[in-house]
């Protein structure tokens, strides 16, 4: 995976899902792309806690069977960073077809 | 297939071997390996509880070590969070009620004489404000309550900060007494080496630290939720 992709990645499932919690979204991750993509736990929480850190998450916590479990959701500030940082990487893809030729995939 | 009581206390047992020192970091973690475990028993898994756990962690988490550093690093991100939120309260609180304030003060301490009894009276007032969000937060911060010899992350850190103005309070008190302090005729005495303008300054400052740290602690206390584990 690119740098700086994940942090992308992360903003973007919340953006579509509002809350998530860790584990939810290492399974998310696998099943958008059939297990191509295995986002590790050691990539994952520090990549949701330096989020956290710069205001683009908050957290919140419930009882789930017990347990406290920990959830995700974007702050106003996380909400405008998803766009930015999707139209960066919409432009970098779009650099990366240019220098390597790539024809897009038709399904 | 939800883990029974025993296989739980099994996970606590396994993770009491890492350096985990906050409760909140741990609650996640042990959450995240629960719900993997549980998931691969529904989906594909009839292995043991010992060996899915053992996978789990050092495939997903990179082992012993991978668990440490997650928790080393969270404690950094929520000292760095903590930092942040403080100053934006801080930004907060500065407004035009707070700069007539400063104002206010200061002209009053322009005005005052510079003698032992004006300092001593400031320095009850610096106290005051500096006091008032030291025990706020530890009224408010009681409510946490870490199991296991674990200690809250958001106590530590919150609670550090609205210490700070004490600290601040103490070295005020401190520094003009370092040259004598090592005398051997050295007795303490209330000086009034600070201007009383500067120690109104000083107070107006201290009232809006004080009042961002009650804020800070509002906004984190939200997120705290206690498990009594005696009661599952």
């Amino acid at each position: 995976m690119l740098k700086g992709t994940l942090q992308t990645i992360i903003l973007k499932l919340l953006e579509d899902n509002n809350r998530m919690y860790g584990y939810e979204i290492t399974q998310k991750v696998k099943e958008l792309t059939t297990g191509e993509i295995m986002l590790t736990e050691g990539a994952l929480y520090p990549a949701l806690h330096k989020l956290e850190a710069d205001g683009s998450l908050e957290t919140f916590t419930e009882v789930v069977d017990g347990r406290a479990r920990k959830y995700y959701r974007l702050t106003e500030q996380g909400g405008n960073e998803v766009k930015s940082k999707l139209s960066e990487a919409q432009a970098f893809i779009d650099q990366l077809q240019l220098l390597l030729n790539l024809k897009p995939v038709v399904k | 297939m939800k883990l029974d009581y025993w296989e739980m206390d099994y996970i606590h047992n396994r993770m009491k071997t890492y350096d985990i020192k906050f409760q909140e970091i741990y609650n996640e973690l042990f959450d995240h390996i629960v719900t993997a475990i549980e998931e691969r028993r529904e989906t594909y898994d009839s292995g043991s509880l010992e060996q899915m756990y053992a996978d789990i962690v050092k495939i997903q988490f990179g082992g012993y070590s991978g668990i440490e550093k997650i928790a080393r690093l969270h404690e950094a991100g929520y000292r760095a969070k903590v930092r942040k939120m403080i100053l934006a309260n801080f930004r907060y609180y500065i407004n035009l009620r707070s700069l007539v304030l400063i104002i206010v003060l200061m002209c009053i301490g322009f005005s005052l004489p510079h003698t032992n009894l004006i300092t001593g009276i400031f320095f009850i007032a610096i106290f005051a404000a500096a006091a008032y969000s030291s025990l706020y937060a530890y009224i408010k911060l009681r409510a946490i309550k870490p199991k296991g010899g674990k200690v809250s992350l958001v106590y530590s850190y919150i609670g550090g900060q609205a210490n700070f103005p004490l600290i601040f309070l103490n070295a005020l008190l401190w520094v003009p007494q370092l040259p004598n302090i090592f005398s051997e005729h050295y007795k303490f005495k209330l000086t009034n080496v600070y201007y009383p303008v500067v120690l109104a300054l000083m107070l107006a400052f201290m009232i809006i630290y004080s009042l961002s740290c009650i804020r800070l602690c509002r906004q984190e206390l939200k997120q705290i939720v206690n498990i009594d584990t005696d009661k599952l």
